[in-house]
């Protein structure tokens, strides 16, 4: 019996080690990513990639740091800013490095996880691979990116950080670019005035805003589909064209030219200037483009062919309307902010 | 006494109890393998390709040096005398094959059954399933972080397939100031919602039955012949001046249809 006891003994203390190896979990108050109820299935594959303390901390440290640039100057942060729905306040065409401009417009980064296509013409199709793409653009940040992952592997704080996060021994692409989407996907912004109309409050929106709403359905909806205000799809809205192709760019098909990625307008009224770049100032330069600007071409959208003859009270109660999009708390929320 | 028993009971039980249970061996033998190695040798025409330095004219005499020539080939089939295909799993068959890179040339293809080869297949370029995976599944040659960081179109997700830069020669006291470098950057796997371009191509080189693999082999050996001078003649000729740059356009298909035939048997080695 003897025996007996001092088995079940190492049997216990055998069982007992184990589950002392579990860390009582210290980051229990981050929630990670929370879809809204109202919001349609995310796109993101999160099984891959599932957004945790260290990850997100990591993705957020990297998003406002240089050193992902040649110079250390250019941080995703310098073309993105919370303020502006992490657009780029006021600029039609940013610039990066050594002040050099691109073509484009920075576009805004929030509800990532329901995006199908980045970049205005869509080239890039996964969240994961899109930073390679500013960070090697020679008018953005002009770094390689061997070299961003030797700086990284040179810094220790970032090794302990990547290693904590994708418990890696060195910093390799595919965990880099994991933790810029941790903090990207975490980027939700679903509570401007609408949506606390939408859940029910009626005094959210004033009645000139109501009417905007109403119009905004009718006339906007089938392409700045609710509740993301995208549908994810590429139109020629009738801009005036130039060389910029578009989605032609990377699909190589006629039916593509002069085709752009339907922006959301969730906090529209922050991310001045507007379209692919930057030319319209203002919403009311946008409305007044769909109600007669429309111009002439093939490609271009049939729903918006002459126009969409809106009144000029119509279009001032779409801008209304288009103004309760704005979601005070995600453009201030702290966790986000650099 | 009765204390020896309690701890023979004891040893056994702990015997039993951390005895590992290990699945027992197959009693069919293993089918026997080998590696062969495969060189990819490059060239211009029937001159070998040295870069930087040496002097090239194509069909029409236009001159040339060669800085870059790279390519991805992947997805390798071996297909025996009876039949019956090898394919080489794909956790290793995407290769990244560069001119600057005497090493990327000789690549070895591992644990091939032993039997009589008659063809080589494969794919210049990386697959579209490939192509769409998550980054953690573009290791190796594919890591756009480290061995493929200069055959990635960042701004329109996905490899380039093949890549040939050229030079001209510039006579002696002539303007160096306008030279126009001739670059050919192929890609495209044709997309992932919607059909865009597709430039893979695929290759069937004849073994002629000479492959006679057998087990182990330290000797097993294909060379190969690349002929860079096909990515800009064959069915389309490339006037390098009036066209010195090719990325992602239609005319691109031409190129890829062109570089579809630069390989070629030299010999084989059993």
């Amino acid at each position: 019996m003897r025996a007996f006891k001092i088995l079940f003994a190492c049997l216990f203390f055998i069982v007992l080690s184990q589950s002392c190896t579990k860390e009582i979990n210290p980051e229990a108050s981050f929630k990670g990513f929370e879809a809204p109820l109202n919001f349609p299935l995310v796109h993101y594959n999160f099984t891959i990639n599932p957004v945790n303390k260290a990850g997100f901390d990591l993705g957020k440290k990297l998003f406002y740091d240089g050193i992902l640039s040649r110079d250390g100057s250019i941080s995703c942060g310098s073309c993105h800013q919370q303020a502006a729905a992490f657009a780029h306040f006021d600029h039609t065409i940013s610039h990066g490095i050594d002040d050099k401009i691109g073509n484009r417009n920075a576009p805004v980064i929030q509800n990532t996880a329901w995006q199908q296509y980045f970049a205005w013409d869509g080239g890039i199709f996964h969240l994961d691979d899109f930073p390679i793409n500013p960070i090697t653009n020679p008018v953005e940040m002009d770094e390689k990116m061997p070299q961003v992952l030797s700086k990284l592997n040179a810094n220790s704080t970032y090794r302990t950080m990547f290693k904590k996060a994708f418990n890696n021994d060195s910093v390799d692409y595919a965990s880099l670019t994991m933790a810029l989407s941790q903090f990207m996907n975490m980027l939700v912004s679903n509570q401007s005035r609408y949506d606390e109309y939408l859940a029910g409050n009626v005094s959210a929106l004033s009645e000139n805003e109501k009417v905007g709403l109403n119009l905004f359905m009718n006339k906007c909806n089938s392409c700045h589909t609710a509740p993301l205000f995208t549908d994810n799809k590429f139109h020629n809205t009738g801009l005036a064209t130039s060389s910029d192709l578009g989605r032609a760019t990377v699909t190589v098909q006629d039916s593509d030219l002069y085709k752009f990625k339907t922006p959301s307008l969730r906090n529209v009224e922050k991310s001045y200037p507007y379209t692919h770049n930057g030319r319209s100032a203002t919403l009311e330069a946008v409305l007044k483009h769909y109600a007669s600007e429309i111009n002439p071409g093939t490609t271009v959208d049939s729903r918006l062919v002459g126009g969409l003859g809106l009144t000029a009270l119509e279009q001032q109660q779409i801008v209304a309307f288009l103004k309760t999009l704005t979601d005070t708390r995600f453009l201030t929320d702290t966790r986000f902010s650099e | 006494m009765k204390q020896l028993k309690n701890k023979l009971l004891l040893l056994l039980f702990t015997a039993v109890f951390f005895a590992h249970c290990k699945p027992e061996s197959p009693a069919i033998p293993a089918t026997q393998t080998s590696t062969i190695a495969i060189s990819f040798n490059h060239f211009i025409a029937d001159s070998l390709l040295v870069l930087n330095t040496k002097n090239y004219s194509n069909s029409i005499e236009q001159n040339f040096t060669v800085d870059k020539f790279n390519y991805f080939i992947s997805n390798i089939i071996l297909e025996k005398t009876d039949g019956t295909n090898y394919i080489v799993p794909q956790d290793s068959c995407y290769f990244l094959i560069k001119s600057s890179n005497k090493a990327s040339q000789n690549i070895s293809i591992k644990n091939i059954p032993v039997g009589n080869y008659r063809k080589m297949s494969f794919m210049i370029g990386v697959d579209s399933a490939r192509s769409c995976m998550p980054a953690s599944a573009r290791t190796g040659a594919l890591d756009v972080g480290a061995a493929a960081a200069d055959m990635y179109w960042t701004w329109n997700t996905g490899y380039i397939f093949l890549k040939l830069q050229c030079m001209p020669i510039i006579p002696k006291g002539g303007d160096s100031s306008a030279v126009i470098p001739y670059v050919y950057h192929i890609g495209g796997y044709g997309g992932l919602n919607n059909p865009t371009l597709n430039n893979i191509r695929l290759v069937n080189l004849n073994l002629g039955e000479n492959l006679n693999l057998i087990a182990n082999s330290a000797t097993a050996k294909i060379n190969i012949k690349a002929d860079a001078l096909k990515v800009i003649e064959g069915s389309t000729q490339v006037n390098l001046n009036s066209t010195p740059t090719v990325m992602l356009t239609p005319f691109s298909a031409n190129i890829a249809n062109n570089y579809q035939n630069m390989f070629s048997i030299i010999n084989i080695i059993n």
